[in-house]
């Protein structure tokens, strides 16, 4: 066989041989995708699902226990488990998307032009050095402090606990594209830029950017993950978003004295979903870390 | 060689007062921001009376310029006067000195298991980087950081309270029907100690057991797998092969060997213990610890501000304490640092 057959042969493979490739071979990577894929997929369709309403409450259905008609059993107010499980990721990747995505894009901003002058002296230097000494400060405080008491300054609805998490997740992307582009600006190809005439904005934007980015944006899914967890944790202490808003924190809340009585089905089953999708989205994390650093 | 160490020290502690202070201006300037009046959230809802308003409003200076409220303010946590909480009308520092303890007891003991456990583990797996352990290990890691605390707390309430029994209930630091002993500490195994009271000590101990679990449970593996990482990079580092085929004696290899990984291990336990400061509200939530959490998420939830801000600054001193000593200690075992 020659080579240029090799190529023929595998161009024409089929998609699903294409995406196994991919995945090459690693069953956990491939796992995970598919566990959050269906986790989104559900939570974007939930509405043309043949589900009960998450947020009615039936009161002659309290506390039912799992059933072929509420596999998940129904909650203190006889909403249906399952349906709230299912309709939880509205909220929660909703909110782990749109925060982690705004901290990435103010991070990566941030990181590229503040750290390019660092220590190039003149304002910009100067202006740099200042703000490295912020995003310091930001980071010493421990993380759900900051959380707990901003989202008690800014209130609770969804839009603030989005909020919230951009302001405490934007220092870790900063981070992240600072330390690549202090490596990456004293290379050689981007003194060849500046030599050949190229302006700044053109080799900052272009060239440092587009080499400086990409370990920010592998750190993305676990901190999606870190994300869900401190939305549900700011819920089941009351201070995230309210009840009824199907949320799993919120769920595991009113599933606490349930469980003390023996009533385990609210609480545990949407405590497995996030464990699920915080451990995909980790195990996603590391298999696009190792997929970079080849 | 100590005179180095020492400057160290002092250069680190020197920065630490500047520190305090701009966080000191972060939790004030935080807390101004917030929507709502003061004076009317001091008064409650029944302030109704414009007159009786504006006389709350000048008595806690909301009238003078902000720069003005600060000094004032500064001054005065300096000189220990937190103000008192409109919640409890207590004055805050007292608060927070009868609430922080149980805190402290609990996150001391879960941090200091976890070091016990983490490390030992982590050596042995570290030394058999491919062996079954250190694969089973990586997983649970992985896991383990994915659930939920409070979930963790609230599964093992499940198995050892309600199914199996031997667990007390999650009710708090010490069982109802036992006679609470007399606050010194504010500790309450070690006040049942001084009390002589064995009743209560016994029961103080029970309920320790389960928050301390489920937060070893959890956040173990990460003393764990910093471990074991350290053991597994230096034992194949030069100068320990070198050291072996030189026929070193074998418990001089494994003192250098460990000694190695000391710094990233200090590293991991004062982050693990900073983290635990404020992340353990979830888990007092569960077991009704009523701690330093708790407070904040109370006066939280009330819009108690002064209070809100007397937790920050003692979360963040002690978040700043932590490190400074992690620093100094991180000098200690890698003589590097200090140059």
């Amino acid at each position: 066989m020659t080579i240029a057959s090799l190529g023929v042969e595998r161009r024409t493979r089929s998609l699903a041989g294409r995406i196994w490739r991919w995945f090459d071979g690693d069953w956990l990577f491939l796992g995970a995708v598919i566990a959050l894929s269906t986790i989104a997929i559900l939570g974007l369709i939930a509405p043309h699902l043949p589900l009960a309403d998450p947020e009615l409450p039936v009161p002659e259905d309290r506390l039912q226990p799992p059933s072929w008609s509420h596999p998940f059993g129904t909650d203190v107010n006889g909403s249906d488990i399952l349906s709230r499980v299912i309709y939880a990721p509205r909220v929660d990747l909703l909110i782990a998307i749109l925060s982690v995505l705004l901290a990435l894009a103010f991070g990566s901003v941030i990181g590229l032009f503040g750290t390019f002058f660092q220590g190039r002296g003149g304002i910009a230097g100067l202006l740099t050095e200042l703000l490295n000494r912020t995003m310091d400060i930001l980071q010493s405080f421990p993380a759900f402090i900051v959380a707990l008491a901003l989202a008690g300054v800014v209130g609770s609805d969804l839009w603030s606990v989005i909020g919230v998490l951009t302001f405490l997740f934007t220092p870790i992307f900063f981070r992240f594209v600072r330390g690549e582009v202090l490596h990456i600006r004293e290379r050689l190809f981007i003194e060849a830029q500046t030599a050949a005439g190229s302006p700044l904005w053109r080799v900052l934007l272009v060239n440092v950017s587009r080499n400086s980015v990409g370990a920010a944006v592998v750190q993305a899914s676990p901190t999606m993950g870190f994300a869900i967890l401190l939305t549900a944790g700011l819920a089941f202490l009351g201070v995230g978003v309210k009840p009824p808003t199907p949320e799993w924190g919120l769920m595991i809340s009113s599933g606490q004295e349930q469980l003390y009585v023996g009533r385990w089905w609210p609480a545990i089953f949407p405590g497995m979903a996030i464990a699920i999708t915080v451990f995909s989205l980790a195990v996603v994390g590391e298999a696009l870390r190792r997929r970079l650093e080849q | 060689m100590n005179r180095a160490l020492l400057r160290y020290v002092a250069r680190r502690v020197a920065f630490l007062l500047p520190q305090l202070f701009i966080v000191s201006i972060i939790a004030f300037a935080l807390l101004k921001l917030t929507p709502g009046d003061p004076a009317r959230l001091a008064l409650g809802p029944a302030a109704t009376n414009e007159v009786s308003v504006q006389a709350m409003r000048e008595r806690l200076g909301l009238d003078d310029p902000v720069v003005v409220q600060y000094v004032k303010y500064i001054t005065n946590v300096v000189q220990a006067d937190w103000g008192r909480s409109f919640r409890t009308q207590e004055p805050i520092l007292e608060d927070i000195g009868r609430r922080l303890p149980a805190t402290l007891e609990l996150i001391t003991l879960a941090t200091l298991i976890s070091l016990l456990l983490g490390a030992s583990i982590g050596i042995v797996a570290g030394l058999r980087p491919r062996g079954i352990l250190n694969r089973f290990l990586t997983w649970y890691g992985f896991f383990a950081g994915s659930i939920p605390d409070f979930w963790m707390g609230l599964l093992l309430i499940f198995f050892f309270f309600h199914l199996a029994g031997i667990a007390p209930a999650p009710l708090g630091q010490i069982s109802i029907s036992t006679a609470a002993p007399p606050e010194k500490t504010y500790l309450v195994p070690i006040d049942a100690l001084i009390a002589g009271n064995w009743a209560a000590f016994e029961s103080a101990i029970t309920h320790l057991v389960l928050p301390t679990l489920t937060l070893v449970l959890v956040y173990m593996p990460a003393v764990l797998k910093t471990v074991s990482a350290a053991v597994e990079k230096y034992r194949s580092e030069p100068f320990l092969v070198a050291a072996r085929v030189h026929g070193m004696r074998r418990r001089y290899v494994y003192w250098y060997l460990f000694r190695n990984t000391l710094p990233p291990t200090i590293t991991i336990v004062g982050v693990l213990f900073v983290f635990l400061i404020g992340g353990t509200v979830l888990v007092e939530k569960v077991f009704a610890w009523n701690g330093f959490g708790q407070y904040a998420v109370e006066a939280v939830l009330r819009k108690d501000l002064l209070a809100v801000q007397g937790f920050l600054l003692v979360a963040a001193a002690f978040t700043m304490l932590t490190y400074l000593i992690v620093d100094i200690l991180y000098a200690v075992a890698d003589p590097r640092v200090r140059l």
